[in-house]
């Protein structure tokens, strides 16, 4: 009996240190490396925090924003998410999300490299930590560019001299249906899609320009090739027939390796002497407003946006950290293409997180696709995008 | 046996009573919610001035004189912008601010959403919840606002702690219930069936009686109107504020705010009147379920429940499991599409969306509802027409005796059905691109001459409908470029094409690559319903058809097709279904282009719910679609009577 007794109590020894670490999941949809790396950092992270317990569940990407908006407000989610700003707007107004600026002090604030924690804010409020961020850049094939071009014409230039349309080979591929893929032309040569009352301003003569010099590319020069899709890119790029890739830092995973290429910042505006901008999105750790343990939450979210764990997540995710501290370190410094994102950060435009960003995509692309495929007028084509995307916002805001 | 029955029903009824009481509990705080709201914010304008406009005063002081405009405030804290914090009232002076407090973390967030809340467009804010009641002491609301200094930036913060008292008297309803039920259960166990009826009587009124106050908190939900007040009174506080010589009177003029406060109060303390009908909702439900239970039908299809209880407990999980399933995400939808949702609040609006769905005629545009349905009912047409001809026709050389390999070729055949239809869809889509895709090439590989006949052989469907639907195509731009594809043939016959038909430029060529995916993937279904119905037609018919001397087509005409239309209308209708909601196919191969004219109802209305955010609209649509299939199944029915021997 006296037996029992001790294991009775040693049972409830251990019932105690399991109680007391607390539980937290956190929902990402990271594969490859990027997964790779940051369940390395949770591991660790477990190891070195007795108190916590973070377990992580990968969703796949397609469902993921659907299932957290359905999870969420029903108790069934996470306590802590990795997703991308521009859902911000989305889920602060539906209480999806809570905000984290009561806990954002000086030092953490500095942390950051200053646009990507801007770009989490909403109403003023800022609802997570980046992590990592994502904007387009110019990826060559060495074997066609020696050197990669510093503006549109000798862009345009080079892209014509690697044109080879008869055996199928391209000087420049990119998804140029899509609005995404064409921020950087919409943002460089002035324009937008917002104006401060988050109201459309779609037909802007500046991006009527952008939008000829989107269709001059395909049209006029004729250095890209048809319907372009997100696997065309790929293959063309891999079978060594395109000489130049405009895509983000996930295109790297998909490069084959015999492929001997390079990455390079966005070529200038020829015509205004204005570096062309992608759209930046970036990825944070955002926090549930369902937590039921807030606290140690964000004591996961502020650790894991610090060294040495981001520097896992750069080195060994291949991701372009937004923690400023990360570009210091020795190892990140020996991966150029890091430090070539982080310039071209400076010169992006975070995607906007209101909700209203939403309704661009389908009319713009469909905009888009007109001028492209059907010769229609530019202008012609933005304004009827603009109006179609004002009625859309207001059935919506109504 | 009658009286226990009676008791569960009234235990049912005052339970369900009990749950609508406790949903309807949020929205009675968020009642509250507002009512302190402007409290707070009067006072806030009033103590962010005191602060600002006069640098020495103390919150200490400002607390004082706010106290005295504003009597129901208890409390106030103050964060300053070096995170501490001073927590103004009798028990709790310069309390340093610690971060690990989530009530505070909650107030700041409250706050920070409060002060945006009322920003420069004057747009009214709405606080999706209220989470207020941390504090342990029920009837305490707490309360605030951000303070700002000159540049607008966050300096400070302030809440206040205001006494609530509306809470609505609904225990004693409810434990008088519950003792007359205690009561009526003994009386009715005992007394003569008079008693039980008065009984009755009692407690439908009783329960009537409990409606008035059960329902109560449901009133703010029922005039979301009286919102617009306090819009009134905000926006007229807002102006007060940031016009200067009013904002300077506002400052010396205790007596003013303290008129603003009362207004405020005495709004917002008349309360929102529910209509009568909805208030005795609860005595109408009860003699419903009375009527209910006393009905001989109702009566005997309890006593037929009872009878096969063994069979019932066994289709209890299934049963469960649809419900779950199936009749909630249905009834869901159904509600959905009465409502409007923004910003996570659903109003009610009627038939309003229905009304924007089918009043809309500018039947030019792709995403007109008219347009969409009249290229879905093409789209289906077309379709089951084609899987019908085809597919019979597969199963009429299969059931050939004397067919070799016959199981090769039948394994072959529903190969398409069996890969799942994304797949295939994307594999479709890869096969019709302009530059790269498999159909091109081929067309490209047979050279000019035979990319004629090729060419012409793929799409004479469409040059038919083209002929047929040629003066609506002179009306509606999507068509409007008639010669569009036949001038791509000839510049593609020409061969010196570089890109071959862009198949999904135009519409017709989009839609016949839609079909030619959807017509591959549906064809199987179809040949293997015919197969099996052919094969339970007995050979002697034929045999005897062909003593009469009846030809093959005769024999086809008078002996197959008749004893293939039980088998086959079914199908049909189900291949119609499938084919009038096959979304996978439209959003993948075409995507809706060109510019979403291919688009069918099913996608357009996933286009309202994800990508235009209109869950309202979008669950409408669904119903339209509903209520189109439904009419369709309901008319086919009638006129085939092609379910007669399933349902009898």
């Amino acid at each position: 009996m006296k037996h029992l007794g001790v294991v009775f109590l040693i049972n409830i020894f251990y019932a105690i240190n399991t109680f007391a670490a607390t539980d937290l999941v956190l929902w990402h949809s990271y594969r490859g490396a990027e997964k790779d790396a940051l369940e390395k950092n949770i591991a660790s992270f477990n190891q070195s925090h007795s108190n916590i317990n973070v377990q992580t569940l990968q969703v796949p990407h397609d469902a993921y924003p659907d299932k957290i908006s359905a999870a969420i407000p029903r108790g069934k989610g996470p306590d802590i998410f990795i997703f991308a700003q521009d859902r911000i707007g989305d889920w602060a107004v539906n209480d999806v999300i809570q905000p984290v600026g009561f806990w954002i002090t000086d030092d953490i604030r500095k942390r950051f490299l200053p646009i990507t924690l801007k770009s989490l804010e909403y109403n003023g409020e800022i609802y997570g930590l980046p992590t990592a961020f994502k904007c387009t850049a110019l990826f060559y094939n060495k074997k066609f560019i020696k050197e990669p071009p510093v503006n549109t014409d000798d862009f345009i230039s080079l892209a014509k001299a690697n044109t080879q349309i008869e055996n199928k080979q391209f000087g420049l591929v990119y998804e140029n249906g899509l609005t995404y893929y064409n921020a950087l032309w919409f943002y460089g040569f002035g324009g937008g899609f917002f104006d401060e009352q988050r109201n459309p301003v779609i037909d802007r003569p500046e991006n009527i320009e952008a939008l000829i010099f989107i269709r001059d590319l395909h049209r006029k020069h004729h250095i890209l090739p048809e319907e372009i899709s997100n696997s065309l890119v790929t293959t063309l790029f891999n079978d060594n027939k395109a000489a130049m890739v405009i895509s983000g830092p996930w295109f790297r995973a998909e490069i084959a390796k015999d492929i001997d290429y390079g990455i390079a910042t966005l070529p200038v505006i020829s015509k205004n002497n204005q570096p062309s901008k992608p759209f930046l999105t970036v990825e944070a750790f955002m926090m549930s407003s369902k937590t039921e343990h807030p606290l140690e939450s964000f004591e996961v979210i502020n650790a894991l946006t610090q060294a040495p764990y981001t520097t896992v997540m750069a080195i060994e995710g291949k991701q372009p950290a937004a923690n400023a501290d990360t570009y210091n370190e020795t190892e990140v410094k020996s991966d150029p293409w890091l430090e070539i994102f982080k310039q071209q950060l400076d010169n992006s435009v975070p995607m906007p997180n209101f909700p209203e960003m939403r309704m661009i995509w389908t009319p713009m692309d469909i905009a888009i696709s007109k001028v492209l495929n059907k010769n229609a007028d530019p202008s012609a084509a933005l304004k009827e995008a603009q109006q179609k995307i004002q009625e859309n916002i207001q059935i919506f805001r109504k | 046996m009658k009286k226990y029955r009676f008791i569960g029903i009234f235990t049912a009824l005052l339970f369900s009573c009990t749950v609508l009481y406790f949903l309807g509990i949020p929205s009675h705080r968020w009642y509250a919610t507002l009512k302190t709201r402007y409290i707070a914010r009067i006072s806030d304008a009033y103590l962010q001035s005191e602060i600002l406009n006069n640098r020495e005063s103390k919150p200490e002081n400002a607390l004082k004189s706010l106290q005295q405009a504003c009597p129901l405030i208890k409390t106030a804290i103050v964060v300053k912008q070096n995170r501490y914090l001073l927590h103004v009232n009798t028990d709790r002076i310069n309390t340093p601010f610690d971060p690990r407090n989530l009530f505070d973390k909650e107030m700041y967030d409250l706050l920070r959403k409060l002060k945006f809340g009322y920003g420069n467009d004057g747009e009214a804010f709405r606080i999706a919840d209220f989470h207020g009641n941390h504090s342990g002491n029920p009837g305490y609301l707490y309360y605030g606002a951000p303070l700002t200094d000159e540049h607008n930036n966050p300096s400070g913060l302030i809440h206040f702690i205001v006494l609530d008292d509306t809470e609505p008297p609904w225990l004693l309803p409810l434990a008088a219930l519950l003792i007359l039920s205690a009561i009526g259960g003994a009386a009715s166990w005992a007394a003569t069936k008079k008693i039980i009826a008065s009984l009755h009587f009692f407690i439908l009124a009783t329960l009537g009686i409990w409606g008035f106050f059960v329902l109560s908190p449901y009133e703010t939900l029922w005039q979301p109107d009286d919102s617009q007040q306090l819009h009134r009174i905000e926006s007229g506080l807002i102006s007060m504020v940031s016009d200067p010589p009013q904002y300077q009177q506002l400052l010396q003029n205790d007596s003013l705010i303290h008129q603003i406060t009362s207004d405020a109060e005495s709004i917002l303390k008349t309360q929102p009147k529910l209509p009568f009908f909805i208030r005795i909702l609860p005595l109408l439900a009860g003699v419903l379920v009375y009527w209910f239970f006393y009905n001989e039908r109702a009566l005997s299809a309890y006593r037929a429940v009872k009878r096969h209880r063994t069979a019932y407990a066994y289709i209890m999980p299934a049963m469960t499991g649809m419900i779950i399933l199936v009749a909630i995400p249905l009834i869901y939808g159904v509600i959905l599409a009465f409502m409007q949702i923004k910003q996570g609040e659903w109003t009610f609006v009627g038939l309003d969306n229905f009304v924007a769905i089918l009043s809309d005629f500018s039947i030019t545009k792709p995403d007109n509802f008219y347009f969409t349905l009249a290229v879905t009912v093409l789209w289906t047409v077309s379709n089951v027409c084609l899987h019908v001809f085809i597919g019979l026709s597969l199963a009429l050389i299969l059931n050939r005796p004397t067919l070799k390999l016959k199981r090769f070729y039948r394994v072959l055949l529903i190969l398409p059905w069996a890969i799942p239809n994304y797949i295939t869809a994307l594999i479709w889509k890869g096969m019709f691109h302009r530059q790269f895709g498999a159909v091109n090439a081929m067309l490209n590989a047979l050279g000019s001459f035979y990319s004629k006949s090729i060419v012409i052989l793929l799409l004479p469907m469409t040059f038919l409908v083209k002929a047929m639907l040629y003066p609506l195509e002179c009306f509606y731009s999507q068509f409007g470029e008639v010669n569009a594809i036949l001038n791509e043939l000839v510049s593609y016959l020409g061969c010196n094409h570089i890109g071959g038909i862009s198949w999904f430029k135009t519409f017709w060529p989009a839609f016949t690559a839609n079909l030619t995916t959807n017509v591959w993937l549906g064809f199987p279904f179809m040949m293997v319903v015919s197969l099996g119905a052919l094969q339970s037609i007995p050979g002697e018919l034929y045999e005897a058809a062909s003593i009469d001397g009846a030809s093959r087509y005769q024999q086809f005409k008078h002996i197959t097709l008749p004893l293939l239309k039980s088998a086959l209308f079914p199908a049909i209708i189900l291949g119609t279904i499938w084919t009038f909601n096959m979304f996978n196919i439209i959003y993948l191969v075409s995507g809706g282009a060109p510019e979403g004219a291919t688009d069918i109802l099913i996608v357009d209305a996933y286009r309202w719910a994800f990508e235009k955010l209109n869950y309202g609209y979008a669950a409408a649509y669904s119903l339209v679609i509903f209520f189109v299939l439904f009419l369709y199944s309901a008319i086919t029915n009638r006129i085939t009577h092609a379910t007669e021997g399933a349902f009898d």
